[in-house]
């Protein structure tokens, strides 16, 4: 309970730390919002002009799709405004040795990093936009509803998301290659289209390997109530396997970092 | 009763050797030669609880590892370490609470920010009660004459401000143990003389046991009544600065400037000759015959200019740098 009331304190101080700093830059929020804005008109547009010629794609109609889409933002922005910004500063921390900083405070690391750069003001245009776009999504389609399976399978996603994550910041603890942090942009935008456009091989890997699909499709197939308890079960197998690799792959880098020599 | 000891530590880095240019880097993509670096070898020490121990040695000598290895940052390879009463490679929250480390390289406050911003941050993270915190900020505001600049964007602060408000940071959980890496480093002399007159009263007050690094001599003199000289993973010294000084000041040094060429091997009858060039030489001459000698060498030769003074604790830990 102590450690919960330590985290809930540290990520308020961490949010108001971070309101003020992005203050400082008030003309950049303008600039990000429109960003953002052109982002998921280009997205848009691209599946609308997909729709127009085929019904369903991978057996998904264009309201499901906005509601992965919704989903797959949700997951982004959330993600990018908290836990990867602090994850995608391990290999300079490594590098400079600030790292060592960090092992000397009296806090569970994997825990601070997630909201230590936490950005409270960009997130704000962000998740306002993909939450519109779920709901959007959700009052065009004609299948039931069923938000609390949803929320439910959404936070098992942000677990395989965050654990993810952590397993691919933890290559920085083996290598000397410092590159590693733009591998998961380029995985997890595999997972703004539906699961079932891929087959074979790819299919499996975004399946089990690289669990994409439970990340995005999943959760947006639990919203219309489209999930057997088998795929419930499988959701819940997959994130705690994932949660216990990322655990042990994490602490088996911190246990082999080196710091920097100096 | 100690509050640190070490037992035959060691700490082994592995790195990978690369032959030069292009051709090299293409190489060490399929076969790279492995190679071992001892940072440390085999020491072993111990620390009485309030201690002020200066901890020195050239660059490279293996004291950062080993003040990273005491404070949890490093495994160890061999060795065992208790600092506090915990083993510091398992990084307990408790152990954490207990000890503090500054790198004079390394920021820990927020640089857009005031410092009042971190310290606040560091009060949730080692869970200090508000009463507590605020005594305790005041506490060292004050002992740190900074009051006035804790409300200042940190990045408009001058070095020597800054560095007083991370030591704040470093101090406020009231640790037992503080690691200091290089405090001064890069520091203009007042800024450095605030901090080692800082440093002082904090130990004599609070009892904390303080380990020191730094290459300003001036730190370590004024500051640590012991000292540990570390040179190639190994310890070269270890006791007082006093007898350190003494055992070295058997000798006095010499500086003499002559009107015309000497040769060395003439001087040598003088003493020990540790510096030479034809118009000027360094002699070294044991303390009993001092007089003496000099008598003999004003005399003798025709001497323009001479200095002569004690050895310092700088000249000291040079030499026993070379030595080892």
């Amino acid at each position: 309970m102590n450690h919960i009331k330590k985290h809930l304190n540290l990520i308020i101080q961490s949010i108001k730390i971070q309101t003020m700093d992005k203050l400082e830059v008030a003309l950049a929020f303008t600039f990000i919002t429109l960003g953002i804005i052109l982002q998921f008109t280009i997205t848009i547009i691209f599946f609308k002009a997909i729709y127009l010629r085929s019904a369903t794609i991978g057996g998904w109609d264009v309201n499901q799709v906005y509601i992965l889409l919704g989903t797959y933002f949700i997951i982004q922005y959330i993600s990018w405004s908290t836990y990867i910004r602090g994850f995608n500063k391990i290999s300079r921390f490594i590098e400079n040795g600030e790292l060592d900083l960090y092992l000397s405070k009296p806090v569970n690391l994997k825990f601070f990093l997630s909201y230590r750069y936490i950005d409270p003001i960009f997130i704000i245009p962000q998740i306002t936009v993909a939450i519109g776009l779920l709901f959007y999504g959700v009052s065009q389609t004609n299948a039931d509803i069923n938000i609390l399976s949803y929320l439910f399978i959404l936070a098992c996603a942000f677990i395989i998301h965050f654990s993810l994550i952590v397993i691919i910041s933890s290559i920085n603890f083996f290598t000397i290659i410092r590159q590693v942090d733009h591998l998961h942009n380029t995985i997890f935008k595999l997972g703004q289209y539906p699961i079932t456009i891929y087959k074979g091989f790819t299919r499996l890997v975004l399946s089990i390997i690289i669990p994409i699909a439970f990340i995005y499709s999943v959760p947006a197939r639990a919203m219309v109530g489209d999930l057997s308890v088998k795929e419930i079960l499988a959701t819940i197998g997959i994130t705690f396997i994932f949660y216990f690799i990322s655990s042990l792959i994490w602490n088996l880098g911190l246990k082999r970092y080196e710091s920097a020599h100096g | 009763m100690p509050i640190i000891t070490i037992k035959n530590l060691s700490k082994s880095f592995i790195y990978h050797k690369k032959a030069e240019g292009l051709r090299g880097s293409i190489k060490a993509l399929f076969k790279r030669e492995k190679l071992t670096k001892d940072a440390v070898k085999n020491i072993s020490f111990s620390i009485n609880k309030g201690e002020f121990v200066g901890f020195l040695g050239p660059n490279g000598a293996g004291k950062t590892t080993t003040l990273k290895m005491l404070s949890g940052i490093l495994y160890p390879t061999h060795g065992s370490i208790i600092v506090g009463g915990h083993n510091p490679a398992k990084r307990e929250s408790e152990f954490k609470k207990k000890i503090s480390i500054v790198m004079g390289q390394k920021a820990q406050l927020w640089p857009s920010l005031p410092a009042i911003e971190t310290f606040t941050l560091i009060q949730k993270m080692y869970e200090l009660d508000e009463n507590n915190y605020r005594n305790r900020l005041n506490e060292l505001a004050n002992l740190m004459d900074v009051e006035d600049i804790l409300n200042v964007q940190v990045r408009k602060l001058s070095l020597g401000q800054r560095m007083k408000c991370e030591l704040i940071a470093s101090l406020l959980h009231n640790p037992k143990i503080l690691f200091l890496d290089e405090p001064t480093i890069g520091l203009d002399i007042v800024s450095q003389k605030k901090i080692r007159e800082f440093l002082k009263e904090y130990n004599q007050k609070f009892k904390t046991t303080i380990i020191l690094t730094s290459h300003y001599m001036d730190d370590v003199q004024d500051l640590c009544k012991r000292l540990i000289i570390i040179n190639d993973g190994q310890i070269g010294y270890d006791g007082s600065i006093k007898d350190i000084i003494e055992e070295y000041s058997k000798d006095k040094n010499i500086h003499v400037i002559f009107r015309n060429k000497i040769l060395k091997r003439d001087l040598s009858k003088i003493g020990k000759v540790y510096n030479y060039e034809p118009y000027e030489a360094k002699i070294s001459i044991p303390m009993e015959e001092a007089n003496k000698k000099i008598s003999l060498l004003i005399n003798k030769f025709p001497v323009k200019d001479i200095n002569i003074k004690d050895v310092t604790l700088e000249e000291i830990v040079e030499d026993i740098f070379k030595n080892k």
